[in-house]
């Protein structure tokens, strides 16, 4: 029943695991980045999304993780293993205690929650010195033996933690999620503790968050407070509408589609965000099930997935 | 030995703002029985089932399971111990399988899949749920949507099912049914069942004893017989003569 969608993800992670191994081109090379970040960030984003909560806190561990590996690279010199698992490590834990304390909140509340934790923490990461202030952290490079493997080490890791968020998702625990958000008093009455639970799914999907930060500030070598804006929680939304958000591959169809097309956009200067405002009303009015919908509808004989949307 | 008293509500008061949903309220449910818990709309029915399964908290008064204060436990807390509840209004996960809806009621029960599922199948025998199990429960036709509710409280095998108003909306066959599968849950079981409901013929068919609720205070307890010739509750429901 659930081949189908593992197989295409498996045949898509080869294609990207070849694809950037023998990239000649740097335009390539970091495309390849760019769509492979992008497509964990809007999973994680998606897995707070099972238990009904648009989670715009995303942002902000996506910097706490940037931010955290930027300093274990720069400062302490640790190797790159250690460096991703620092920025997730960092997410992880920090997002557990903000969710004991926000996740009593639901809906719109939690989203302005979310949304004001981001623009705060991009507010200190401009005020403290120590780690560049305004003009942010310079000199975040993978180690120079692993450069030209980079992409792959990215596509690799981002398929990983794909993996773990879906199997998490199909397992028993990946269904009270999904119970939460159809009817959190009811899964108090069965003996769950639903508050509990968000903080661990919060925690989870900002581990994940973690590590694409430290990705994307190795990726990048340099890092600001701009781009851990609340924008960047916006720009997944996008994703995960247009590609559809009752599967995970919808997450990684969307990523995919509008990254590359946002290359075209970039022409477009200052008006680059209305791109992104354009594919999400599209994508809410002419695809209400996004793009993975679209891909079900036109192969035949498959069932809608259970428990799926929202 | 389990004791005789499962359930005993002590002095149970409830307060929003000025209003009093509750005041000052004594039952209890003994083990083995199906008490039904009845009164006119804005009795304080719905509002003491909130408070024994611990969506709200008490202003004062007491709730006591098997011997043990639960008072102010938070829910899932309190159906760990064996006391689950269903609502009135949508009890049940729409946009998931029937199958899932049961399974997620069993997991902070049992530690592995295959006892998860073997509870799941056993309890959609007994409710006639088999034929249903990979339906989408919000595309169910209402009266098996009741059924599904019943079934995710059933499914822990509690001692005591607190149900708010299972007979809503069923027809004639339907409630019959429930009714056969309530007794054979009690009988079979050994559960415990306190049943809110408005069917008052299924109430005095189905129920050992009755408590009466009006405006938030305890207006009678007996046996069906003794209730349905009650002057006080017949005054309560009807309006007093002139």
């Amino acid at each position: 029943m659930a081949k189908l969608p593992q197989a295409l993800l498996a045949a898509a992670g080869v294609g990207a695991v070849i694809g950037s191994f023998f990239s000649g081109s740097d335009f390539v090379s970091s495309l390849i980045i760019w769509v492979a970040i992008n497509v964990l960030m809007t999973a994680s984003f998606r897995f707070v999304l099972l238990i009904g909560e648009l989670n715009f806190a995303m942002a902000g561990f996506v910097g706490i993780g940037a931010y955290a590996a930027g300093i274990a690279t720069t400062l302490y010199d640790l190797p790159l293993a250690l460096s991703l698992l620092a920025g997730a490590a960092a997410a992880g834990l920090i997002s557990l205690v903000v969710g004991f304390v926000t996740l009593r909140a639901k809906g719109a509340y939690f989203l302005l929650i979310s949304f004001a934790f981001t623009e705060v923490l991009r507010l200190i990461y401009s005020k403290v010195d120590a780690i560049g202030g305004n003009s942010g952290m310079v000199g975040i490079f993978p180690p120079a033996y692993l450069a030209r493997f980079y992409p792959t080490i990215v596509v690799l890791v981002v398929l990983f933690f794909l993996f773990i968020l879906y199997r998490l998702e199909r397992s028993d625990f990946g269904k009270i999620l999904v119970a939460i958000r159809n009817n959190d008093d009811l899964v108090q009455t069965v003996g769950i503790d639903v508050h509990l639970t968000k903080v661990w799914c919060l925690g989870i999907a900002s581990f994940v968050t973690g590590i694409c930060g430290a990705l994307l500030a190795h990726a990048n070598n340099v890092i600001s407070p701009g781009d851990f804006s609340f924008l960047l929680a916006v720009y997944t939304l996008a994703y995960l509408k247009v590609g559809g958000e009752s599967h995970i591959l919808g997450a990684v169809l969307g990523a995919i589609v509008l990254t590359l097309l946002a290359q075209y956009a970039l022409g477009f200067g200052a008006y680059e965000h209305i791109f992104y405002g354009a594919a999400i009303v599209i994508g809410v009015l002419l695809l209400p099930q996004g793009l993975f919908g679209l891909v079900q509808r036109m192969l035949p004989g498959r069932r809608r997935p259970e428990g799926s949307g929202s | 030995m389990e004791p005789e008293i499962l359930l005993k509500v002590e002095g149970l008061t409830r307060h929003f703002g000025g209003l009093a949903a509750v005041s000052d309220l004594n039952f209890e449910v003994r083990r083995g029985e199906i008490l039904g818990l009845i009164g006119p709309n804005g009795a304080g029915k719905s509002t003491t089932f909130n408070v024994i399964s611990g969506f709200h908290k008490p202003t004062a008064g007491k709730v006591y399971f098997a011997g043990e204060d639960i008072t102010g436990r938070n829910p899932a807390r309190i159906s760990r111990k064996g006391l689950v509840r269903t609502f009135q209004h949508g009890s049940l996960l729409r946009e998931m399988t029937v199958y899932d809806n049961m399974l997620v009621a069993t997991i902070s029960l049992m530690r592995t899949r295959p006892e998860r599922d073997r509870r799941v199948r056993e309890t959609a025998e007994m409710l006639h749920l088999s034929d249903q199990l990979h339906e989408l429960a919000g595309n169910l036709p209402h009266g098996l949507q009741r059924m599904v509710s019943i079934a995710i409280a059933f499914a822990r095998r509690s001692r005591l099912l607190c149900l708010d108003e299972p007979l809503t909306g069923l027809n004639q066959i339907e409630v019959a049914s429930a009714l056969a599968i309530f007794r054979r849950i009690r009988d079979e079981l050994g559960s415990t069942i306190l049943l809110v409901e408005h069917n008052m013929k299924a109430v005095m068919e189905i129920c050992d004893r009755i408590v009466v609720l009006d405006h938030g205070v305890f207006l009678a307890q007996g046996k069906p017989i003794e209730i349905s010739q009650n002057e006080a509750v017949i005054s309560a429901y009807l309006g007093k003569r002139k």
